[in-house]
C-alpha cells in the first residue's frame, strides 16, 4: 500500500471528526476547561509556571480522549464499514496507524489551543520555557498513550459507549496502578506496579523532566497498544 | 465456461464446532452471474466474505485469475468489488466525498480517480445526488451508492451479498438492471433468498446446503411444471390412468364415491402437457373440476434438492 492511500485514510478520518460534532465539542470543552483552570491558577495562586495547568490538562485528557477514540473501530463495526475497509487493498496496520495519527492530530490541535496560556504567561511575566516545552512534550506523550489505549479498546468493542467505558476503566487502572504496590511489600511486583503506573511517570512529565525510562515507557505503551489492535483486527477477521 | 476469474477450491470454514463450509468448490468465469442460494445460516455470507478476502478459510484456496487471495495480503484484493449485506456507508459524508475517498484508498489518483467516480455516478444514475448527504438518501439510492463503490476500480470480480434486500418493486427492477449492466466482462456472484431475482438475473444457480454447493439446473427451466388436481366421473378409470400415465407417470388417484365412480386425480406435469391432459380428461369421462397449480420457484428448488438428495 502506498503513502497516497495511507494519506487518504488519515484525511478521511480527520474529516469524519469534523463532519460530526464530536471533535468540535471535545476541543471546545478542553480549551474552555484548561483555560479556566489556568486562569484560576494565575489569579488565585499567582504561579508563573505551567505545572498546575499540565496537571489539569492530563486529567482533562483522560476524560476527553475516550470520547474521541471510541469511534475509531467500534463505530466502523457498528455501521458495517469495517467490513468494507478490510476488503480494500489496505493492511490492518495501515488502518490502525491512520486512525491513530488522525486522532493524534486532533489531540495536537487541543494542546496547541491550550498554548495560549504560554503566551499570556510570557506577556505578564518571564517564565522558564524549558520546563514548559518539556511539559508539553510530556503531556503529548501521555495523550498519545491514552489514545493508544482508546484505539485498542475500540478495536475490541462493537459499541462506542462500551469502548469509551473500557478506555476510562483502563486509564484509571493504569493511573492508580502504583497503589497496587502497597499490596505486595518488598516484592518485584512493587517495581512492576510502579513502572506501569501513569501517575508515577506523569509527575516528572508535568515538571518538564523527560528521562529515558519515561520515554521508553510511553513509546512502549503506544506501540504495544497499536500492535495488539492490529492483531485483534486480524483475529476478528475470522 | 471461459477461464475462471474466481475459484474457490476445497474451502472449509468452521465456527467453533459448527462446520459452515465443507469442501466447497466454485468457479466463476467472465460474463457469468452466479446466484448463491441457501437457507439462513447456510454460509452464503461466509462464502462471499472468504472470496472477498475478508475472512480466513480454515482450509482450501481462493484464486483470482489463478492467483491466491489472502486476508493478510491486501494487494490480492485489488480485483474484487464487494457489497456486503448491510451497505457500508458513511452517513455524514456526501456521495461524491465517499466515492472519492474509496477511489483514493483503492489507489486511483488524480484524473483517473475523478473519471472513475464520474463513470460510476453516471452508470448508476447517481449524478443527481452526488452532492447530497448519504444519510439523507432513500434505501434504493443507498444501495446504488454501495454498488457504485464496488464498481469504482473496475474489478474483475463482483461479490454482492443480498443486494436487493428490502427494495420496493421499482427499485428491484432498477437494481436488476444495474447488476446486469455491471456483469459485463466480469464474474459476478450474488447471494439472495429471492428466487425471482435468481430467475431474472443468473446464468447459473448454486444452492448452499450442509456446507456444500449443489448445482441447480438453469433458471430457464424453472417456471416449467406444476400440479394438476382434477375430479372426474369415469367408468373406465384404469384405461384413463394408463393413458395419463403415458404422459405423466407421477399420478395419484383416489375414488371418493363408490357408487358414482368419482375419482380425485393429482399429478405433476410440465406446463406444455396441461392442455393435452385436460383434453384427455374431458374425452374420457365427465370432468367435474380442474385445478392447475404452477409450482413456485421456491417449491421447485426444494423439490430438486429433495430429488438430488434421494
Amino acid at each position: 500500500m502506498g503513502l497516497y492511500q495511507f494519506t487518504a485514510l488519515i484525511k478521511h478520518e480527520l474529516k469524519y471528526y469534523f463532519v460530526t460534532p464530536i471533535a468540535y465539542v471535545v476541543i471546545a470543552v478542553f480549551w474552555s476547561a484548561s483555560g479556566f483552570f489556568f486562569s484560576f491558577n494565575q489569579l488565585f495562586v499567582s504561579a508563573i509556571n505551567m505545572v498546575s495547568a499540565f496537571h489539569n490538562m492530563s486529567l482533562l485528557l483522560m476524560l476527553m480522549i475516550p470520547f474521541l477514540s471510541m469511534r475509531t473501530f467500534a463505530e466502523e463495526r457498528q455501521n458495517n464499514t469495517l467490513e468494507l475497509l478490510m476488503t480494500l487493498p489496505i493492511s490492518e496496520a495501515a488502518l490502525v496507524w491512520a486512525k491513530y495519527l488522525a486522532l493524534m492530530t486532533i489531540v495536537l490541535l487541543m494542546l496547541l489551543g491550550s498554548a495560549v496560556a504560554v503566551a499570556i504567561l510570557s506577556y505578564f511575566g518571564d517564565p522558564d520555557y524549558g520546563p514548559i516545552v518539556g511539559g508539553y512534550i510530556g503531556i503529548f506523550l501521555l495523550a498519545a498513550s491514552f489514545s493508544g489505549i482508546g484505539v485498542l479498546m475500540s478495536s475490541i468493542s462493537t459499541n462506542q459507549i462500551v469502548a469509551a467505558a473500557l478506555t476510562w476503566f483502563c486509564l484509571l487502572l493504569m493511573w492508580f496502578a502504583d497503589y497496587g504496590a502497597s499490596l505486595f511489600p518488598s516484592s518485584w511486583l512493587v517495581y512492576f506496579f510502579q513502572y506501569i503506573s501513569f501517575s508515577v511517570h506523569y509527575l516528572d512529565l508535568i515538571r518538564g523532566v523527560l528521562t529515558r525510562g519515561t520515554l521508553i515507557y510511553f513509546i512502549s505503551v503506544i506501540f504495544l497498544t497499536l500492535v495488539v489492535s492490529v492483531q485483534i483486527l486480524r483475529v476478528k477477521r475470522s | 465456461m471461459s477461464e475462471p476469474l474466481l475459484e474457490l477450491r476445497n474451502v472449509w470454514k468452521r465456527f467453533g464446532r459448527y462446520e459452515v463450509l465443507k469442501h466447497l468448490n466454485l468457479s466463476v468465469g467472465k460474463g457469468e452471474i452466479v446466484g448463491l442460494l441457501g437457507p439462513n445460516g447456510s454460509g452464503k455470507t461466509t462464502t462471499l466474505r472468504i472470496a472477498a478476502g475478508y475472512s480466513w478459510s480454515d482450509k482450501g484456496q481462493v484464486l483470482i485469475s489463478g492467483e491466491g487471495v489472502f486476508p493478510n495480503a491486501p494487494f490480492s484484493r485489488r480485483d474484487v468489488g464487494y457489497l456486503p449485506e448491510k451497505v457500508p456507508l458513511y452517513d455524514p459524508f456526501r456521495v461524491s466525498e465517499y466515492l472519492n475517498f474509496l477511489a483514493s484508498v483503492r489507489g486511483l489518483r488524480g484524473q483517473i480517480a475523478k473519471d472513475a467516480v464520474q463513470r460510476v455516478l453516471q452508470e448508476l444514475d447517481l449524478s443527481a445526488v452526488e452532492g447530497r448527504l448519504i444519510g439523507h438518501l432513500s434505501k434504493g439510492f443507498r444501495q446504488r451508492v454501495g454498488l457504485a463503490q464496488a464498481l469504482l476500480s473496475q474489478p474483475k470480480i463482483l461479490l454482492l451479498d443480498e443486494p436487493t434486500n428490502g427494495l420496493d418493486p421499482g427499485q428491484l427492477v432498477e437494481a436488476r438492471d444495474m447488476i446486469r449492466r455491471a456483469s459485463k466482462d466480469r464474474a459476478v456472484i450474488f447471494s439472495t433468498h429471492i428466487m425471482q431475482e435468481v430467475s431474472a438475473l443468473c446464468t447459473r444457480v448454486v444452492y448452499l446446503l450442509d456446507g456444500n454447493l449443489r448445482l441447480i439446473p438453469l433458471v430457464s427451466d424453472w417456471s416449467i411444471g406444476g400440479t394438476i388436481k382434477a375430479r372426474v366421473r369415469c367408468e373406465t378409470i384404469d384405461i384413463l390412468l394408463t393413458k395419463i400415465g403415458q404422459l405423466s407417470p407421477d399420478i395419484r388417484s383416489e375414488r371418493i364415491d363408490q357408487g358414482e365412480n368419482i375419482f380425485d386425480l393429482e399429478l405433476d406435469c410440465s406446463s406444455d402437457l396441461r392442455g393435452e391432459l385436460s383434453a384427455l380428461l374431458v374425452t374420457s369421462g365427465e370432468l367435474l373440476s380442474f385445478q392447475s397449480e404452477t409450482l413456485s420457484l421456491e417449491k421447485r428448488v426444494l423439490k430438486l434438492l429433495d430429488e438430488k438428495g434421494k
